[in-house]
């Protein structure tokens, strides 16, 4: 654009509509213009960095699923070349989109860089499903777990791309962890797995990414598993034995009360901040524990409440809860604010799989699920650019 | 340091490479389809559905349990899950093909050149010569177009006797070729 203006300023001094030095000053004028702007969106994109994005590549991917499984679904009648070489497209537009983002904007746009990425891993993947389903391959989920895991590490390390290496060490851990020699630590399968690992940190290091080495970290322990897990096994069977013992109805009830407590809790900390004092559950201080409390009490009531009006029960008291908690913790404590966004996605996405599921068909159900989420990501960026104004405003009156 | 060196490059390479994969994996069951010796199996229909990857019908054969006398040169007694195991099929008086030798990990060499071997893997550990192992060929799942799905499966599920036509490579690998109800063909294969 700038290009275009300096040329129409050369040719307005060229035909004399302007003097010299009129055309001077407007080209100065125009160059501080484009880096005032540069320097607004700049900043702008890094406010907007938020849990907003996060959805919003949900809701990316899921659209992709859904373009990917219409093809597979409905047109039948389109050769499988043609089929395969719409996937090979969607693939190229995430790697080659990805690698422009970044040569045109370099880390400023690395989320959307990532983003396009995963598009194109998402791509890789559906192609592979999709032939798996054109010719009828039962095959084995385990053997294509290998195949996405080889694919997808390969060009991340190709591209740098963290969250390509971060999904492929997931395909690999369960790749590893669905094997019959999981527990085995001499097992060629081990030695793989161990050795992916080691070489996904080696990547993350290079790349100063350290999430990801953590993540690496986190699946090469998860890995590790299957090894202690016998006796992790005979612990865990002991207090399920345990749990179970106590009559159903006893254990909703406690869960309830559980629940119901921590709410109150949370309320109490907030309406009355001060006469809490130093009682460590209801102090603001205590909120991660409260909140985590009352999560714990939802999982189990989710365990507990399975037929198809308790599944909603136990959502509507996710949605009170995670309600609550933002009411009382939501402005102070980032963490417990995401963390309910995402339980609140969560039990969207449940309930409305368990639900909306039965009624569309499957391209159906990912499509809506993509505009559901895109709405999901819509209300999360204006929640969080409130918090945001009332701290601001808070601020400015203190 | 901002931009990442030779990321256009990489990103193409790994595009023709990722791609190279699927038209490899088309071109494979392809060769399978128009090359593979034909027969015909028995099947009865199981349950349907996968989230992923739209409906399927799933089968289940005839073949899919081996007899543990059949195999050469002598019954097996312990198998882990996940042998390969080769079983020759050959075809019966009613047109249906059925095992009739089965081996483990090879064709043996004393086979003759024209006998039809598909390449399967046991599901379970087994350790006992009393139960059939059950083998799983590859060919377990029939997709259909989310339309037709249900009325393939009322089909299968009406008829009493349904037939897979097989292809079966050199190697032993499967690819359902066609679907046959009492000799009329419900459905069959394109190559591409």
């Amino acid at each position: 654009m700038a290009t275009f203006i300096d040329r129409q300023i050369d040719d307005w001094e060229k035909r004399g509509v302007i003097d010299a030095q009129t055309a001077l000053k407007l080209r100065e004028d125009v160059g501080a213009g484009l880096s005032r702007a540069n320097g607004t969106s700049a900043a702008k994109s890094a406010r907007r960095f938020s849990f907003f994005q996060v959805v919003a590549f949900f809701a990316a991917i899921s659209l992709a699923a859904a373009v990917l499984i219409f093809i597979a679904a409905n047109w039948e009648y389109v050769p499988r070349l043609v089929r395969a070489i719409g996937v090979m497209v969607i693939m190229a537009v995430g790697y080659v989109g990805g690698a422009l983002v970044n040569r045109r904007y370099g880390v400023r746009r690395g989320l959307v860089e990532e983003a396009c990425y995963l598009v194109g891993g998402a791509a890789f993947v559906g192609g592979v499903a999709l032939i798996g389903q054109m010719y009828h391959i039962s095959g084995d989920a385990r053997e294509a777990a290998l195949l996405y895991a080889a694919g997808l590490g390969l060009s991340g390390f190709a591209m740098r791309s963290r969250a390509l290496v971060a999904v492929a060490a997931g395909w690999m851990l369960y790749w590893h962890l669905d094997g019959p020699d999981a527990d085995n630590l001499l097992s060629l399968q081990f030695v793989i797995f161990a050795a992916a690992v080691v070489v996904g940190i080696a990547f993350a290091t290079i790349m100063k990414a350290v999430w990801l080495r953590r993540f690496l970290y986190i699946v090469g322990i998860v890995g590790l598993l299957p090894f202690v897990g016998q006796f992790l096994d005979d612990v865990l069977e002991f207090l399920v034995d345990v749990y179970e013992s106590i009559p159903e109805t006893i254990r909703v009830l406690g869960w309830l009360a559980l629940l119901a407590l921590m709410s109150l809790a949370m309320l109490f900390a907030r309406l009355k901040p001060a006469s809490a004092g130093g009682a460590p559950l209801v102090s603001g201080r205590g909120a991660g524990a409260t909140f985590a409390l009352g999560l714990i009490a939802l999982a189990f009531l989710h365990g507990e409440l399975q037929s198809d009006g308790g599944l909603i029960l136990a959502s509507s008291l996710a949605v009170v809860f995670v309600l609550v908690a933002l009411f009382a913790h939501g402005r102070d404590r980032r963490v417990i604010r995401y963390i309910s966004y995402v339980i609140f996605v969560g039990e969207i996405f449940v309930v409305y799989g368990s639900t909306v599921y039965s009624m569309l068909g499957t391209s159906g159900f990912f499509l809506a699920l993509g505009l559901v989420l895109a709405v999901i990501a819509f209300a999360v960026y204006r929640l969080e650019r409130l918090w945001k104004a009332r701290k601001a405003r808070e601020a400015g009156d203190a | 340091m901002h931009k990442k060196p030779f990321v256009i490059l990489a990103a193409i390479l790994s595009v023709a490479c990722l791609s190279a994969v699927l038209f490899w994996m088309i071109a494979d069951r392809a060769t399978i389809l128009r090359d593979g010796r034909e027969v015909v199996l028995k099947t009865r229909p199981i349950d349907p559905r996968d989230l992923l990857r739209g409906r399927y019908v799933r089968l289940d054969y005839g073949i899919s349990r081996v007899p543990p006398m059949l195999f050469a040169p002598g019954a097996i007694d312990y198998f882990d899950s996940g042998t390969t195991i080769f079983v020759r099929l050959e075809e019966g008086d009613d047109g249906f093909w059925e095992a009739t030798a089965a081996a483990v990990e090879t064709i043996p060499d004393d086979s003759p050149a024209d006998a039809v071997w598909i390449r399967g893997e046991t599901q379970f550990r087994m350790s006992s010569t009393d139960n059939p192992a059950n083998v799983k060929y590859g060919i377990e799942r029939f997709y259909a177009p989310e339309t037709a799905a249900p009325e393939i499966e009322r089909r299968m599920r009406s008829g009493d006797v349904t037939e897979i036509v097989v292809a079966i490579a050199e190697d032993g690998r499967a690819q359902i070729k066609a679907l046959r109800q009492a000799g009329e063909t419900i459905f069959t294969e394109r190559l591409y």
